[in-house]
Formats: C-alpha cells, sequence, structure tokens
C-alpha cells in the first residue's frame, strides 16, 4: 500500500537523495534536542516539521 | 431456462453494483480494503445496482423511445413454466440495445463510485458514517487520513519509530515509512522503511545537562547506527510497537538564522 508522501518530497528524494537523509539525520538528532539544519532545494531553504504536535495515537490492535 | 442461465442474467444486471463496490473500496494493498461480511458485500452490490437500474432505465426508455420490459425481463431469471409468456422474438431483437445499456449502467456506476468516494473523503464523511468507510484503520493512519482535512494536506511524509524483540534485546528503528502491506486478516504484513537508524531501546537518551552542558547518555553517533541499504523491511510479527508521526517540509525565509548544525552521525561526539 502506497504510504502518503507529497509530490515535493517524492521530488526531493528522486533528484537528491542525500538532501532527505540530511534532513532525516538532523531530525533523529531533533528528537533529542537538535533542531534541524535546511536543505536548499531549487532556491529554497527547507526543514522538517511535526504537521501536530505530537499527540499520542490510539493505533488498532 | 435452465438456473444458470438466470444466475447469469442476474449476475450482468448487478454488474453495475459490482463495478460501483470495487471502484469505491477500492484498495492499493489488497482487494478488500474493509474486512466486510458477505451479507454487507451483497447489500453493497444490490443496493448501488438497484439505484443505477432506477436512474437509468426512464434514460435509456427516453432516449431509446420503446419501454423496458420488465416482465420478459423476470422471465428470464425464473423460467415461466410452457404458458408463453416468454417473448423470445422480443427477447432476441433486444439482445444488443440490453448489453448497451449494461454497459452504459456500468460506466454510469464506475463514475459514480469515483465522485461518491471523493465526496466521502473530502468531507471526511468515512470517520464519521460507518456504512460509508473506505480505509480499514491501518490505511486510515498511513495516508494520513487520521488526521482532519487540513492537517492531511500538510503532510509530506510518514516517519516511524519501531521496537522490535531481537534475540531477546529490543531495538528501536527510526525511518521514513515508504510501503507496507496488509494480509488476509488485514493486518499489516511487513513494513518497508528507508533513511533507518537503529539503537537498543534502553540507550535512551537525556537532555543535555544545563549546568555542565553535557549529556549524561553516549554520544548519539555511539548509540545510533545508520543502517546500510535503501530500504529497510521489518516484518509486522516481530513489532512490539510502533510511533507514526506525520512530517512535513516547512520552508523558511532566506534570512532565518540557521539552526544548530551538527556533523553526520557516525562521526561526530556530539551528545544526543
Amino acid at each position: 500500500m502506497t504510504v502518503v508522501q507529497s509530490d515535493k518530497f517524492r521530488k526531493i528524494k528522486e533528484e537528491d537523495p542525500t538532501k532527505i537523509d540530511k534532513l532525516i539525520r538532523h531530525w533523529v538528532r531533533r528528537g533529542l534536542g537538535f533542531s534541524a539544519e535546511p536543505v536548499e532545494v531549487e532556491g529554497k531553504r527547507y526543514i522538517l516539521k511535526p504537521v501536530i504536535s505530537a499527540e499520542p495515537i490510539d493505533l488498532p490492535r | 431456462m435452465n438456473i444458470a442461465f438466470g444466475a447469469l442474467v442476474l449476475l450482468i444486471a448487478l454488474l453495475p453494483g459490482i463495478v460501483f463496490r470495487f471502484s469505491y473500496l477500492k484498495s492499493n494493498s489488497i482487494r478488500k480494503s474493509i474486512n466486510s461480511g458477505l451479507l454487507s458485500e451483497a447489500i453493497f452490490i444490490l443496493i448501488p445496482a438497484l439505484l443505477v437500474h432506477l436512474v437509468c432505465t426512464p434514460l435509456a426508455e427516453s432516449w431509446s423511445g420503446r419501454p423496458f420490459e420488465f416482465d420478459q425481463f423476470f422471465y428470464l431469471i425464473v423460467p415461466p413454466g410452457k404458458d408463453g409468456l416468454l417473448d423470445l422474438q422480443l427477447i432476441e431483437n433486444s439482445l444488443s440495445p440490453f448489453f448497451l445499456y449494461i454497459l452504459l449502467a456500468t460506466c454510469f456506476a464506475f463514475g459514480v463510485a469515483k465522485a461518491v468516494r471523493y465526496v466521502v473523503v473530502y468531507y471526511d464523511l468515512d470517520s464519521r458514517f460507518k456504512f460509508l468507510r473506505i480505509y480499514n484503520e491501518w490505511d486510515r493512519y498511513f495516508t494520513g487520513h487520521a488526521l482532519s482535512q487540513k492537517d492531511r494536506k500538510k503532510v509530506d511524509f510518514v516517519y516511524v519509530d519501531v521496537v522490535v524483540t531481537i534475540g531477546g534485546s529490543r531495538m528501536l528503528y527510526k525511518g521514513t515509512l515508504d510501503s507496507y502491506t496488509l494480509n488476509d486478516a488485514h493486518s499489516i504484513d511487513q513494513l518497508t522503511l528507508s533513511q533507518v537508524y537503529r539503537r537498543r531501546l534502553d540507550d535512551d537518551g537525556f537532555e543535555l545537562d544545563r549546568a555542565t552542558g553535557e549529556s549524561p547518555s553516549p554520544a548519539t553517533s555511539k548509540r545510533y547506527y545508520q543502517m546500510p541499504g535503501n530500504y529497510f523491511i521489518i516484518p509486522f510479527a516481530s513489532v512490539q510497537n510502533f510511533n507514526i508521526t506525520y512530517i512535513m517540509l516547512e520552508e523558511i525565509a532566506e534570512e532565518e538564522a540557521l539552526p544548530e548544525t551538527v556533523p553526520a552521525v557516525g562521526t561526530d561526539a556530539g551528545a544526543g
């Protein structure tokens, strides 16, 4: 099953996966107290951010 | 007419309903996205088929200028005996128009199913009304439909933290969720991740000590191991639990100060 992934994310991943690697590396750090470092894509700078402030979700059993 | 022929005619008549059901509940992972029983399936086919015919038969009658001979159709399904009620000549003449009608009604059902599905998803009706449900629980979480429509539009990808037991020790895998498969029981079969990092669950990190600026836990580079390879597949049977985070790529202004820069995991001695 295809998981939700935006065109923007897919495009960056296809054109330069190292940028996603870099964002994820910083995301791993961010969970431990570090901020994300932006990556530049077509002149725009992006960082990772949670869509919603992490409220626990009740997963189906 | 024998029973098999009657069943075939009935199946052809129900074709718009069957197409409606499969178009509405289409899932990429499995044939049936929700675990519905035989009765639910029958209702989900019969009612749309009936509604499509109710709409299409008057249209077909007005378009062709010929009345729809429902009694003859009934006699095709239920043999009338030997009293001559079945007009074979009429049936022979109606064969092509009937199949054309079924074809058009099926196309109509397909279009209506797609439109209904779009409206239901757009207005989030499937989470409010059980009979409209399109996605199973896992689909809802992984496609972002567990979120409000406003939040769903922001999602760029899904990030998961998965706890897996390997040889008595618990490992935490973190990565972007690429895909998943469901088994026949509508449970997850396996997860496929990329950009995966792994650490022992026991190696939890701690906040930096404000006074010394040092971390009491081992450095991130020592706790996390970046998994080589492009994709990492986890059989769901080995998963104890997992955490889902919806992530968005946020554009930041040019003049905005760069957040703290850290070297790559595995090469630094930074705290984490």
